[in-house]
């Protein structure tokens, strides 16, 4: 950490006011405590070695104008307050549409973030402790707003979700019962041959060095797999979340793929003493099984229908 | 995919995906549910995420728990789809930080062996040789077309030409060149256009003498700027690189009062005399080659004149604010920022539009058709009204008018539906070193 920080954040909270569009009656001393914040978050939490360089390049680097606006408004500075319902407005609405199944309920999610943003809480000092307390600079005003949407948005859902899913099985499960005490039909235990494959002790030890080599993927890799595989976005939007071009993410994609295979091969070759023979030929295997039990699920609704045709030319 | 794709090792993960989703196996490496609330990232952190603003420290603290956490993800993925918008990131993988574009060897070798393998050969090729026909045939035709031009030029000596020929096009891209400096001094690569910038900034005034030559005669400075403007010689380009940013700041801070640039010393003593002695030499020239050079010198203040409508007052303020900003005018890499940061907010321009806050609003120069909306200049290319201050290696963001993502980005950006409102069809604008694509 430099020794002149707080002469370094004086002088980038000046800078700051300089640049900006409008000061908004704002001071050095008024910026200063946020710059400062925003500097050890982001910067000396991180990086303690950080120098003055840095710190200046850091502090040159804010947002100056959507910083003042909101450190503005955090004081109480209606005109400030008008500025950014008028010029976020817009932006507030469009992320809450788009978070949102409705008009009605867009507007409602709207409303809320920005009652969030005022504070319906008070502070110490009386001021309305609202969110704006935490926007840095360090992004867009937008950008922030957008995430803080979205982040309402996604609990808002996951309470819902967790609601509905445990509800739904057991009003399924009710009902399934009634109908079925008095035929007495029973549904057949599951035949799905993945499943049945992964109780195997080859899958299982396959899937456990899997575990092994994902785990010991750096961050960005395994944010790229993550987005790629699990959450199933195409290479094109997991380059967009990361910040590179589709064919960079391919190509990162791809080194992965030989570094999980080197992991999953060393930790079978050396932790379960498996042949270098045994681990090609199970690999290909599970490999091969999951692939077979794709392509029999997706000609499964044919077969199925196939079936019904054939029964119907029966009856 | 490509070449070198391990299809095994695909169907594992996707397997292994699948079998995580549906809950029937342990997540051993890493799951979102398990992350308490408080270890989440927050909203500051997830949007200067998504834009790519955090710091190299942070932004690996961020993936991090990105990797593990579906809930903030799950924002970060919709927030870089609104945002940024696919299309911007197609152009961002230079801007990429480091740790991310930094390629292994191996995968190296990979890469150029692909390069040259027979089935990127088998377009490759082809494409390379109707390439070099087209360029061919350009050149033969271009040349042609020169031969053919009418002698009027000819005429006169060969000098003149070369000296009034500063027209709007080179002043453009000096000013251009000034604009996107990005004011950090010692930066390598741009510390000779700076200083052919401020050579050329400096030397707008015709009536402001350049230092010891101020007591000349009018006409000889002015065909004397001319030819600085139109081509900085090579020597004085060491010198003046360190002078660059101070030259900066000293527009900067003589903005209100456009005599203090009289100040302003030229950036190379040795530059300075040479000119003085071709100065001298021309002392003799001919009355109409004098006016001459002053419309060019017209042309091109005219050109500059367009760049901001609204400087006066953002002068007047920096005025107000002198105090601040004499401290952040001793620092050369805060008068950079000043730059960058009134060209982000759509009111940056030259000294000489400041001074002029109306300007026509479209013109004809002889590199093209140009014309100007809130603030920006654009060139016609094709179809489109493209943003002076554009560079193909910049992020560019595609928006269609009437969409939501368009609105959205209006509210963010208010300059950009400015410009949609004056301009029709395509246009490319740019703000903040950010292009924005409006069909």
């Amino acid at each position: 950490m430099p020794t002149d920080l707080e002469q370094l954040v004086r002088e980038g909270a000046r800078r700051l006011l300089a640049r900006a569009g409008s000061v908004r009656s704002l001071d050095a001393e008024a910026v200063a405590p946020r710059v400062r914040a925003t500097v050890e978050k982001y910067l000396l939490r991180h990086a303690p070695q950080s120098g003055a360089k840095e710190v200046g390049g850091f502090i040159d680097a804010l947002h100056a104008d959507e910083l003042l606006l909101v450190v503005a408004c955090e004081r109480g500075d209606a005109a400030a307050w008008d500025d950014l319902v008028g010029q976020y407005r817009a932006t507030l609405l469009s992320a809450a549409r788009s978070a949102s199944a409705g008009e009605a309920e867009a507007e409602e999610l709207a409303g809320s973030v920005w009652a969030e943003l005022y504070g319906l809480r008070e502070r110490a000092d009386g001021r309305p402790a609202g969110k704006l307390a935490y926007y840095s600079g360090c992004g867009s005003l937008g950008g922030w707003l957008r995430a803080v949407v979205g982040q309402l948005a996604v609990d808002r859902h996951r309470r819902t979700s967790r609601l509905v899913q445990t509800e739904e099985p057991s009003e399924f499960d009710r009902a399934a019962a009634e109908s079925h005490e008095q035929d007495g039909w029973r549904p057949a235990p599951s035949l799905d041959p993945e499943s049945a494959l992964a109780e195997s002790d080859a899958s299982r030890t396959v899937e456990e060095a899997l575990a092994g080599a994902l785990g010991g993927l750096d961050a960005e890799d395994r944010l790229l797999v993550r987005l790629y595989y699990f959450d199933g976005l195409k290479l094109k939007e997991a380059g967009a979340v990361l910040g590179v071009h589709e064919a960079t993410a391919s190509r990162r994609l791809t080194r992965i793929h030989a570094e999980v295979r080197r992991r999953v091969e060393a930790t079978l070759a050396g932790e379960r003493r498996w042949t270098r023979e045994e681990v090609a030929r199970t690999l290909s295997e599970v490999a091969h099984a999951h692939t077979d039990a794709d392509l029999r699920s997706m000609l499964a609704p044919e077969a199925s229908a196939a079936v019904e045709k054939r029964e119907e030319l029966y009856e | 995919m490509k070449e070198g794709f391990d299809k095994e090792i695909d169907s594992l993960l996707r397997r292994r995906a699948r079998w995580t989703a549906a809950g029937s196996l342990a997540d051993g490496d890493g799951n979102g549910a398990a992350t308490p609330a408080s270890a989440h990232l927050d909203a500051d952190e997830l949007g200067a995420f998504a834009e790519g603003a955090l710091p190299a420290g942070a932004r690996l603290a961020a993936t991090t728990h990105l990797a593990d956490c579906d809930r903030c993800r799950g924002v970060v993925v919709s927030l870089s789809r609104v945002l940024g918008g696919i299309e911007s990131k197609q152009n961002a993988s230079a801007a990429a930080p480091a740790s991310a574009e930094a390629p292994r060897p191996a995968s190296w070798r990979a890469w150029t062996a692909a390069l040259f393998s027979p089935r990127a050969l088998r377009y490759a090729v082809p494409l390379l040789a109707v390439s070099l026909v087209a360029v061919v045939s350009f050149v033969a035709l271009r040349s042609r077309d020169a031969g053919s031009l009418p002698n009027t030029q000819s005429a006169r000596p060969q000098t003149e030409v070369a000296q009034t020929r500063p027209d709007a096009g080179s002043a453009e891209k000096a000013m251009t060149a000034n604009v996107n400096q990005s004011g950090v001094p010692g930066q390598p690569g741009e510390t000779e256009s700076g200083a052919a910038t401020s050579v050329a900034t400096r030397t707008e005034p015709p009536s402001v003498g350049r230092g010891p030559n101020a007591g000349e005669p009018q006409p000889a400075p002015v065909t004397s700027v001319a030819e600085d403007a139109s081509a900085p010689p090579p020597a004085a380009a060491p010198p003046a690189t360190s002078a660059g940013p101070e030259a900066t700041t000293e527009i900067a801070k003589s903005a209100p009062k456009p005599v203090a640039v009289e100040t302003a010393q030229p950036p190379a003593k040795s530059d300075g005399e040479d000119n003085n002695r071709e100065k001298r030499a021309r002392g003799a020239e001919p009355a109409d080659e004098i006016a001459s050079n002053e419309a060019a010198m017209q042309r091109r203040r005219a050109a500059n004149e367009v760049q901001m409508p609204d400087g006066g007052a953002r002068n007047q303020k920096r005025g107000a604010d002198n105090s601040a900003s004499r401290t952040y005018e001793e620092g050369n890499a805060a008068a950079g920022a000043t730059q960058r940061e009134s060209e982000r907010d759509g009111r940056g321009g030259s000294f000489a539009a400041r001074r002029r806050p109306n300007a026509r609003a479209e013109q004809k120069t002889e590199g093209g058709e140009t014309r100007a909306a809130a603030g920006h200049r654009f060139r016609r290319e094709g179809s489109a009204w493209v943003d002076v201050n554009y560079k193909p290696s910049m992020r560019s963001t595609g928006v269609r008018r009437g969409t939501e993502a368009f609105r959205a980005l209006v509210a963010d950006v208010p300059v950009i539906g400015r410009v949609a409102e004056q301009i029709a069809g395509e246009v490319v604008v740019v703000v903040g070193g950010q292009a924005y694509r409006i069909r």
